[in-house]
């Protein structure tokens, strides 16, 4: 009877203090092929030993609410790192801040715990020798959605039917060479060179690289939300067409006063936005995003989100139920099973936020098997193709 | 208790700095500054005495205060201080003093600087902090700005200076870098769970910094620059050139937690870390 009581008690403190535990690896081996080609060291946090650290990081996101751990392993065979919270006001010994909390030495896990709070945008960065660390790569974003509903900015605040993250930063490959980030470990001071940036990145894609990627996609007359977060050393500007009707409704996880309505944001190192458009008008356009240097306010780079504004995601698409996607959510691969006449031409995954991850050239009346074991955590969108149009599914990556 | 007297004493002393004269004495000084690298430069200040001192450069008045400020010129060359929201304007000749009379109408944080050579001399150091308010409890202050070490010794030369080339290589809160910061009881946050804490800031440099509060969430109370951002809840807030800003927080933990520029650039001096714009807050239970 006693060990039955046992047993009730265990399952409903499960239910009752559930916890979500985040692997993230902290490496430094990391390598980024840039726009032109250059590939360059980076610094990172991986959720498998076999992934490439990637720039920006994986997006965190959670529940409000959720008890959060995150297992910061440290794989580095070099300097410590930590996390830092960004913005999430946890208690000082989870603040990542390495001589007033902890750091984490080569092979040593570090746990970070914290309840996940108001709904809004962070991010997450190492705080060691920060200035090199946060340049090298090792930075993400972290997103507290509303309990049960990830449709909603906030309770009690907007829904959208589409939101997209967008996490800044520059890159000066001076900084990324082995002299600047195999810095001296201890409490000595770090040299570190002069910040020139020439690489300007919207989730670590510049150029031709983000001119590559998926536009997004914004409903007539609907809300899409917009995560904007700048982790660079340089302010960023957008400039947003008048015909978007952006509003800026949040800042730094906390909904302001009032909506701002705005056709230019200036978001600076640091900060957070959350920011809605609903356009009126249909057709292609861009957001035009610049980069400042924070000395001067002289514009150093200039880059473009991509975007297209279209009647209704039902308009281009195939039938409802064309084929199923199994498991969902994943792990390490998808099972894509054609229920349609048709045949699928071509499969299609990206981030929520645009980023292209997987693509797939096929011909199949069947089912295929999509071997998907490089994603990591986090929510995704995924593409079929056929000669009728496109059809699309939301995928999860459990943690 | 402590912080009490020492407001009382200050209080005190900025009224009756000259006995029922209600004059407040403020030398222009020049002399070297002493970096966080044990570096010099150039560099120049208002102090209430002769002896020259970067610091946060406050003066503290009561509201509707009447003063007569006594302005000394030890420069070498002439002055023109302003207050530009009180219409304040004076010219000082070097080596000269002048008494020029002023009432402290409105509360606030207002900027004194020097209009010569604009914005030359100010970027030297000629711009400090007036505070007008009848309480000074849990009240802190940073006067912030950046030096290019290499345009210090050209104003000094009376060479010419481009600020839209300015790559600063010092960032200081009340003239310290980190760690010397952490000894600026004007600059460094203290207090308890529960207590109202405002900030003053002032930035007196040429660049934007975007100061990122760990810990905690404020309340932006007020902006010379604009009111839209006025009660907004932020843990950043970028200070930019000239602007004065006051932000408000309610520690709700206890805890040791930084503040610091997240232009992660401006936490060096002369491209060494860890150094620059960058402080803790210590708040106890």
């Amino acid at each position: 009877m006693r060990k039955f009581l046992a047993l009730i008690f265990f399952i409903a403190a499960q239910g009752v203090f559930a916890q979500s535990t985040t692997l993230l690896i902290a490496r430094n081996i990391g390598k980024k092929v840039l726009d032109d080609g250059t590939e360059i060291r980076t610094f990172g946090y991986a959720t498998k030993l076999s992934e490439n650290p990637g720039i920006p990081g994986p997006t965190l996101i959670y529940e409000e609410g959720d008890s959060v751990k995150i297992d910061m392993w440290n794989v580095s065979q070099g300097a410590p790192h930590t996390i830092h919270l960004h913005g999430l006001d946890v208690d000082q010994q989870n603040d990542g801040v390495p001589h007033l909390s902890f750091e984490v030495e080569h092979m040593e896990h570090g746990y970070y715990r914290f309840k996940a709070p108001h709904p809004g945008t962070y991010l997450y960065h190492c705080h060691v020798v920060s200035a090199i660390h946060v340049q090298a790569g090792m930075y993400g974003m972290l997103i507290i959605k509303p309990k049960g509903n990830d449709k909603l900015t906030w309770e009690g605040g907007y829904s959208f039917s589409r939101d997209y993250n967008f996490l800044l930063s520059e890159i000066d490959t001076n900084w990324h060479t082995d002299a600047h980030l195999l810095h001296p470990i201890g409490h000595v001071k770090i040299k570190v060179p002069p910040y020139d940036p020439t690489y300007f990145l919207v989730n670590g894609s510049s150029g031709t690289q983000l001119r590559s990627e998926a536009k997004k996609v914004f409903l007539k007359n609907d809300n899409t939300f917009l995560r904007l977060a700048n982790i660079g050393y340089y302010a960023n500007r957008y400039i947003f067409s008048d015909k978007l009707n952006a509003s800026v409704v949040s800042s730094d996880g906390r909904p302001l006063p009032e909506a701002m309505v705005s056709d230019t944001l200036m978001v600076f190192p640091g900060e957070r936005y959350g920011v809605l458009v609903n356009p009126d008008n249909l057709g292609d356009d861009s957001v035009k995003i610049e980069y400042l240097n924070l000395n001067t306010l002289s514009v150093k780079g200039t880059e473009y989100m991509h975007y297209e504004v279209v009647e209704e995601l039902s308009a281009n698409t195939v039938s409802p139920e064309s084929f199923k996607v199994f498991p969902n959510p994943f792990t390490s691969s998808l099972r894509l099973t054609n229920l349609s006449k048709e045949s699928i031409k071509n499969i299609a995954i990206s981030t929520t936020s645009g980023q292209s991850v997987y693509s797939r050239v096929i011909e199949s009346n069947s089912s295929i098997v999509l071997q998907v074991e490089h994603l990591g955590p986090g929510s995704y969108i995924l593409k079929a193709t056929t000669e009728s149009g496109n059809e699309i599914r939301r995928l999860l990556h459990k943690f | 208790m402590r912080i009490v007297f020492f407001n009382l004493v200050l209080l005190f002393i900025s009224v009756c700095v000259s006995g029922q004269t209600d004059t407040v004495s403020i030398f222009i000084n020049t002399g070297q500054h002493l970096l966080v690298d044990s570096s010099t430069v150039p560099a120049k200040a208002f102090n209430s005495t002769s002896e020259f001192k970067l610091d946060g450069q406050l003066f503290r008045f009561t509201k509707g205060q009447d003063v007569i400020l006594q302005i000394t010129n030890t420069d070498t060359i002439g002055h023109t201080i302003e207050i530009s929201e009180y219409g304040f304007s004076a010219f000082i000749d070097s080596g000269k003093s002048v008494n020029t009379p002023i009432t402290f109408s409105s509360k606030g944080l207002f900027q004194m600087y020097s209009t010569t050579e604009y914005p030359n001399q100010k970027y030297l150091g000629l711009s400090g902090l007036i505070t007008v308010e009848s309480n000074w409890d849990n009240s802190f202050y940073w006067n912030i700005k950046e030096f290019q070490s290499s345009y210090n010794l050209a104003v000094q030369n009376g060479d010419t200076i481009d600020f839209a080339n300015y790559k600063p290589n010092y960032f200081l809160i009340n003239g310290k870098s980190n760690p010397d910061i952490a000894t600026d009881t004007l600059a460094k946050i203290r207090g308890k769970v529960g207590d109202t804490l405002t900030l003053h800031i002032l930035n007196s440099g040429n660049s934007v910094h975007s100061l990122h509060f760990h810990g905690y969430h404020f309340k932006i109370i007020a902006s010379s620059r604009t009111s839209d951002v006025v009660g907004w809840i932020k843990d950043t807030y970028p200070v930019y050139a000239g602007e004065r800003t006051i932000l408000q927080m309610v520690p709700d933990k206890a805890g040791e937690y930084p503040v610091h520029d997240h232009n992660l650039v401006a936490t060096t001096a002369n491209n060494y870390y860890p150094n620059g714009m960058f402080i803790t807050m210590i708040i106890t239970e």
